[in-house]
């Protein structure tokens, strides 16, 4: 096989475009050469200028995807060409380049991962505790016993600390007996929310986000009690005497977080599922519920708030329900309603309905939200002090979540 | 250091059935297959679905070696299988000696990273719609002839789009269904027929347009 050739390449010429597509890798000789790159959100451009003897083009080429920047000369220049099977020879006689390029590109694609978990607010060290338990009792339900005994076993050698080690342990003595999964038992979020409650009256230093052994952080919530050093009757106080003024638009700022997704056993604190039920089929969820929620989220995102507020509020009539996954669509109406009377632009009853969700599911996933929320609702109507407590009291709360980091970015700022 | 060499000093057996890592555990090591196949799978809803099967001369759980993540799927051996077993300890002596082996993870981090960076342009998105308009096109885009593609059969089902979304699915669901009414998609149990890519290329580029400002 031939070697690679040399092209040169006048002032002002593309070597390549942003988006095309090219298996040919470059490495610069002489002359200056300019990679022009835009942000993920196309918000910035980036202008990088290639080093003599350095390689480009080499991601795109080896992925076979599209160029991600435009390659453009700034004074005449020449280029080494490299065709695909060229540069995997040439890689092979040069260890010491390939380590050092899976260095550089291990480096991007830590940052670029790091970038994704922010934007998920993926689960910390704590749920990956709780979600191994669950994946070894999967498998035990599902009569995997040796994957069953894997997981337990993994999960007693890595969360050694964990107020489930005793139930893993006992999981793992009735594989070893050969004893099908005990129906009986409470399901895993049932027993963390006793855990929980037996230490509901801890002050919030109890909530240390410092203490990392796998418990603490994954508790839920603590309850409305503990939950502002002012009181949270106050909550409903807030439609007395507001000024009228100009909504903040939250789904258009920052303060606007994505949704993240329903554990798929619901964690709501006054529903005890049992392990029989668990086990059991997926719970039938009665389309009436469902459908009213899902159309308010429909009229929201058309933006009419009206006929997403009457929705919420249909779905909110359905008083009787029979298991979690229903209880989680009247909780997640109930939330929905507040930020649509927001986005409306009627501070008092969103302020309102926030503050009537915080004490009615005080272990939500959305808790964290709903009282951010009611920070930046009481913060527009001048009463800093209650905004700077609850902002506070959200940086207390585990998991340490972009919430958590949100929380604290808005108490920087009202602190200043 | 020559194939037989490495084997016996990294090398190690796993049986039938033989778990070899467990979704969510700890871990720092990857393997490359030398002989059998592994299955890759998680748990969804207490089933386990299969997302791979990987043979002879695939590399799995590398992204232990540059992350301290649990893993994020289950690796099962699916009959007898050799692997050589990589950690941070012996990764530059196995790839010093191996430069093949080098170069593959090259090409795997090469993908990798355009895949992270693509997910992320989705995740960038603020409106909802739109996120599941580009992650319609981001599926499309493995289609050799995507830039003429007016409409696309997408083996996914409204789950998968959520996860890409990163969205729940109760939020993804009647987007889907209003689509679907409306003659957009056709929702099936195991895939989403999209009838006009372009009107989805056209909603993706003008929302970042308009974050752009």
């Amino acid at each position: 096989m031939s070697g690679p050739t040399l092209r040169t390449y006048k002032a002002g010429s593309i070597i390549y475009f942003i988006e095309d597509r090219g298996s040919e890798v470059f490495v610069l000789q002489k002359g200056r050469i300019v990679l022009i790159s835009n942000s993920l959100d196309n918000a910035t451009e980036t202008k990088e200028d290639v080093q003599k003897g350095e390689f480009f083009g080499v991601k795109s080429a080896l992925g076979m995807y599209p160029r991600e920047e435009t390659a453009q000369v700034l004074s005449d220049a020449v280029v080494l060409v490299f065709t695909p099977q060229m540069f995997e020879v040439f890689c092979m006689k040069n260890t010491r380049l390939v380590l050092q390029m899976l260095k550089v590109f291990s480096g991007q694609l830590r940052k670029v991962h790091r970038k994704v978990r922010e934007l998920l607010g993926e689960a910390g060290q704590q749920e990956n505790s709780i979600e191994l338990l669950r994946t070894a009792e999967s498998f035990y339900k599902s009569n995997e016993m040796d994957h069953a005994s894997y997981a337990f076993k993994a999960f007693l050698k890595n969360y050694d600390n964990s107020p489930l080690k005793s139930r893993a342990q006992s999981m793992l003595n009735l594989i070893s007996k050969n004893q099908p999964y005990p129906v009986e038992m409470d399901s895993i979020d049932s027993v963390m929310s006793k855990i929980y409650a037996g230490e509901s009256d801890l002050n919030t230093n109890q909530f240390d986000l410092s203490n990392d052994n796998g418990y603490h952080n994954s508790m839920e919530p603590p309850p409305l009690e503990n939950f502002s050093n002012a009181d949270h009757n106050d909550l409903h106080d807030i439609d007395i005497d507001i000024p009228e003024m100009d909504i903040p638009d939250m789904d258009n700022s920052d303060m606007e977080l994505p949704d993240m997704d329903l554990p798929s056993i619901s964690s709501s604190s006054n529903l005890n599922t049992s392990a029989a039920a668990v086990a059991a089929a997926p719970p039938v969820v009665k389309p009436g519920i469902s459908q009213l929620y899902y159309d308010g989220i429909n009229e929201f995102s058309r933006q009419n708030w009206d006929a997403a507020i009457k929705k919420f509020e249909a779905s909110l009539q359905q008083t009787k329900f029979e298991n979690d996954a229903e209880a989680s669509f009247i909780e997640k109406s109930s939330f929905e309603l507040a930020r649509t009377y927001l986005k409306k632009g009627d501070l008092n009853t969103s302020g309102n309905k926030f503050a009537e969700f915080v004490k009615k599911y005080p272990r939500s996933q959305n808790i964290k939200k709903a009282m951010m929320y009611i920070a930046d609702i009481y913060e527009k109507k001048g009463d800093k002090q209650r905004a700077i407590a609850l902002y506070n009291k959200v940086i207390g709360m585990p998991p340490r979540d972009k919430d958590s980091s949100y929380a604290k970015q808005q108490l920087d700022r009202l602190m200043k | 250091m020559q194939l037989e060499g490495l084997t016996s000093k990294f090398g190690k057996e796993f049986q039938p059935g033989e778990m070899i890592f467990c979704e969510f555990e700890p871990g720092d090591d990857f393997y490359l297959i030398q002989k059998g196949k592994v299955k890759i799978s998680k748990i969804v809803k207490d089933t386990e679905k299969t997302m791979d099967i990987l043979e002879a001369g695939d590399i799995f759980g590398e992204m232990a070696i540059l992350e301290e993540q649990p893993r994020s799927a289950s690796a099962t051996a699916v009959d007898t299988v050799t692997a050589l077993h990589f950690n941070r300890e012996n990764f530059v002596t196995l790839m010093s000696s191996q430069p093949q082996l080098a170069f593959k993870l090259l090409v795997i981090f090469t993908k990798r990273i355009y895949d992270a960076r693509r997910r992320l342009k989705i995740l960038l998105l603020d409106d909802v719609q739109a996120k599941v308009c580009d992650a319609f096109l981001m599926l499309s885009e493995k289609e050799p002839n995507y830039r003429d593609l007016k409409e696309v059969v997408l083996r996914i089902t409204a789950d998968g789009i959520a996860h890409w979304c990163g969205e729940s699915v109760e939020k993804i669901q009647p987007i889907l269904s209003h689509w679907a009414k409306i003659g957009k998609v056709e929702l099936f149990a195991d895939r989403i027929h999209v009838n006009n890519l372009n009107d989805c290329r056209r909603l993706v580029s003008a929302k970042r347009k308009e974050k752009t400002g």
